[in-house]
């Protein structure tokens, strides 16, 4: 479970990013919504222990992200939007690292470098790579071990049909493993089905969204209404 | 009671342990001694000299400093092996915690063996050559050796037992007798106030992500490590030229040598970790992986102290007090470096304010020797500092100075 208590974070001082966030977001897969700029991707940040919260803590399964940083991080998987893998690395380089510290397999490098069909870039640097062979690089990491939590910032742009059912199907099996995943992304339709819950964001505030609508139409109705902003009236969290 | 039949079994238990563990490194230290003494032009004269330096009065102190590098290193080295299974199936035996710690001094003082057996070829060969063997010698050796085992000791309260023993070890290679004297009685405290042996994990993985680290570093500095060792070589060759065209003697000559060592070694990191700061900014998709801001801190600051490493190497051919002294500042200037690094871009001086720091704390321990202990007392706040600041980072955050106007967040300015 991530629980967010009471959350403040922001850029520049005096524009806070978010406000006060305090919820609690169970296993399920849970859909981070709003429009540019509304914080979603910040958000992600936080709960993938990549910004710090200027204020309150930001925890997972127990562990505070900041104080337990080690047990937190253990179990997460994240992919950000822009893929920004050391350019002084190799892409195998990194995947081992991230072997060692999954303590996973090294062998299991080579294997998600294959699924991720980069099997023959194992030894380029990102810099040599196109945006969509960088964010496979991303997801390839992701792929490594068994990770519990996945927190995934527009999974599906730039990549390939191919990839894209690829991702799906692992986020589905995630969800059959009972994983906790977070999905910032203005691409709703291939998540609708599984989306068990829809977290939206604007202006520093949010709104956590726990029973969605059973129909399907219905459901990508309301969504997408959330894709683009909250109601002026919307209970925050 | 400890001394006692099962005390006794379990003394002679972790001896043989000590002893297998020694003689792996014993193979290893012998055919680099042996190659060491066959490189030198006269091999003979060589280990003669070093042992009329070990056992002459005063001993000296390059020696006893090359004695107490191997007393420290090999405990080190064989602490996670001979404590493998100490906590473990151990456990369940009729056995007390000071025990079982006891025995562990008793494995790490016998890993020292090779140590022990090239300071009795020493004096044998200093007795051949007439030196007389006084006990002060003895004493000092001794202290060394246990402070060295101590160190090396995986123990609960393990914050008060290195620092006690470093400085024990310290005391024993660059004071006197009563200095090693002295620091019998705070080894002793060491023992009673350890607490119960914790187990060791080998660094496998602690080392593979330094190398890593490493490696980038290594990657992002690229020929800007010639440029960063030729501008910090100046101090250096200055100090040297100072003193060489200066009437100076004893402390005076010592000051002036500190001073431009420490110079060099600051010159060095300022120039290391303004060129990692932008050539390598931080790297925010690594912070979700299970590694903690220490360790990041801790693998920027080996990165640098590992540099800044032969600058110290190289004084002490010219100075070894003042290259000890200057060596000392080496994992505070480190440790503030790699916060600096992380706050130089958000602030308008830059690494400015490290310079700053750095010229103080060079300048001071040119003055006054001593205060080079304080620099590195200073190093578990300066730790904790660096981390602060890996922590309060925000790393996503657009900077102008870093990223290229074009956009590409792996494209940067300089």
């Amino acid at each position: 479970m991530i629980r967010l208590d009471d959350v403040h974070f922001c850029y520049r001082q005096g524009e806070p990013v978010l406000a006060g966030i305090s919820l609690e977001i169970p296993r399920g897969l849970t859909l981070v919504l709003g429009p540019n700029g509304a914080g979603k991707s910040t958000f992600l940040k936080i709960v993938a222990g990549v910004e710090r919260p200027d204020r309150g803590i930001a925890s997972i399964d127990g562990c505070d992200l900041w104080r337990e940083e080690v047990a937190a991080r253990q179990s997460i998987a994240y992919v950000p939007e822009q893929p920004d893998l050391t350019p002084y690395a190799t892409i195998m380089d990194v995947l081992k690292l991230v072997c060692r510290l999954r303590r996973a397999p090294v062998s299991s490098a080579r294997a998600a470098l294959e699924r991720a069909g980069l099997g023959q870039l194992g030894n380029r640097s990102i810099r040599e790579l196109s945006l969509g062979q960088r964010r496979r690089a991303v997801l390839a990491a992701a792929w490594i071990g068994l990770p519990k939590v996945l927190i995934l910032d527009e999974p599906l742009e730039a990549m390939d049909r191919a990839m894209r059912g690829q991702i799906i199907t692992w986020i589905e099996r995630s969800l059959a493993r009972d994983a906790l995943v977070l999905i910032a992304t203005h691409d709703l339709e291939p998540f609708v089905p599984n989306a068990d819950r829809a977290l939206a964001f604007q202006n520093g505030r949010s709104l956590l969204l726990d029973a969605l609508p059973a129909d399907p139409a219905a459901r990508l109705g309301r969504l997408e209404a959330l894709s683009r902003g909250l109601p002026a009236a919307a209970p925050t969290l | 009671m400890f001394w006692d039949a099962s005390g006794l079994t379990l003394l002679r238990f972790h001896a043989a342990v000590g002893a297998r563990v020694a003689l792996r490194s014993f193979a290893v230290l012998f055919c680099a001694f042996i190659a060491a003494i066959m490189l030198q032009v006269d091999p003979a004269g060589t280990v003669a000299a070093i042992a009329l330096g070990l056992f002459s009065d005063p001993p000296s102190s390059a020696v006893l400093l090359m004695i107490a590098a191997l007393a420290f290193l090999l405990p080190a080295w064989a602490a996670p092996r001979v404590s493998l299974g100490v906590n473990g199936w151990m456990r369940h035996l009729p056995l007390s915690d000071g025990g079982n710690r006891r025995g562990l001094e008793l494995s790490l003082l016998i890993v020292q063996f090779p140590v022990v057996l090239a300071i009795a070829i020493f004096a044998l060969v200093a007795r051949n050559h007439g030196a007389a063997l006084g006990k002060a010698i003895w004493l000092q050796l001794a202290v060394l050796l246990s402070a060295g085992a101590f160190a090396a000791l995986p123990v609960r309260r393990r914050w008060l037992v290195l620092p006690i023993a470093l400085l024990c070890g310290l005391a024993a290679a660059l004071g006197s007798w009563p200095a090693a004297l002295v620091s019998l009685p705070a080894l002793v405290l060491c023992e009673i106030f350890a607490g119960p042996v914790r187990t060791v994990r080998r660094r496998r993985r602690a080392r593979m992500f330094f190398s890593f680290s490493f490696g980038i570093a290594w990657r992002a500095l690229g020929w800007r490590l010639f440029g960063a060792y030729a501008a910090a070589a100046l101090p250096l060759l200055a100090s040297d030229l100072f003193v060489a065209n200066n009437d100076l003697r004893g402390d005076l000559e010592a000051g002036a040598y500190r001073l431009g060592f420490s110079i060099g070694i600051l010159v060095l990191m300022v120039i290391l970790s303004r060129a990692l700061a932008v050539r390598r900014p931080p790297w925010p998709w690594a912070r979700s992986l299970p590694w903690s801001s220490g360790r990041r801190v801790l693998d920027d600051a080996l990165v640098l102290a590992l540099h800044a490493a032969p600058l110290a190497a190289a004084g002490a051919v010219v100075h070894p007090e003042a290259a000890m002294a200057a060596a000392a500042l080496i994992p505070l200037l480190a440790l503030r470096a790699a916060a600096f690094m992380r706050s130089a871009r958000e602030k308008r001086a830059g690494l400015g304010s490290f310079v700053a720091e750095g010229v103080f704390s060079a300048g001071l321990i040119s003055l006054l020797a001593w205060t080079a202990v304080l620099g590195l007392a200073a190093a578990p706040a300066a730790f904790y500092g660096a981390r602060s600041a890996e922590c309060r980072l925000k790393v996503t955050r657009w900077l102008e100075s870093h990223h290229l106007a074009a956009g590409d967040t792996l494209t940067w300015s300089e």
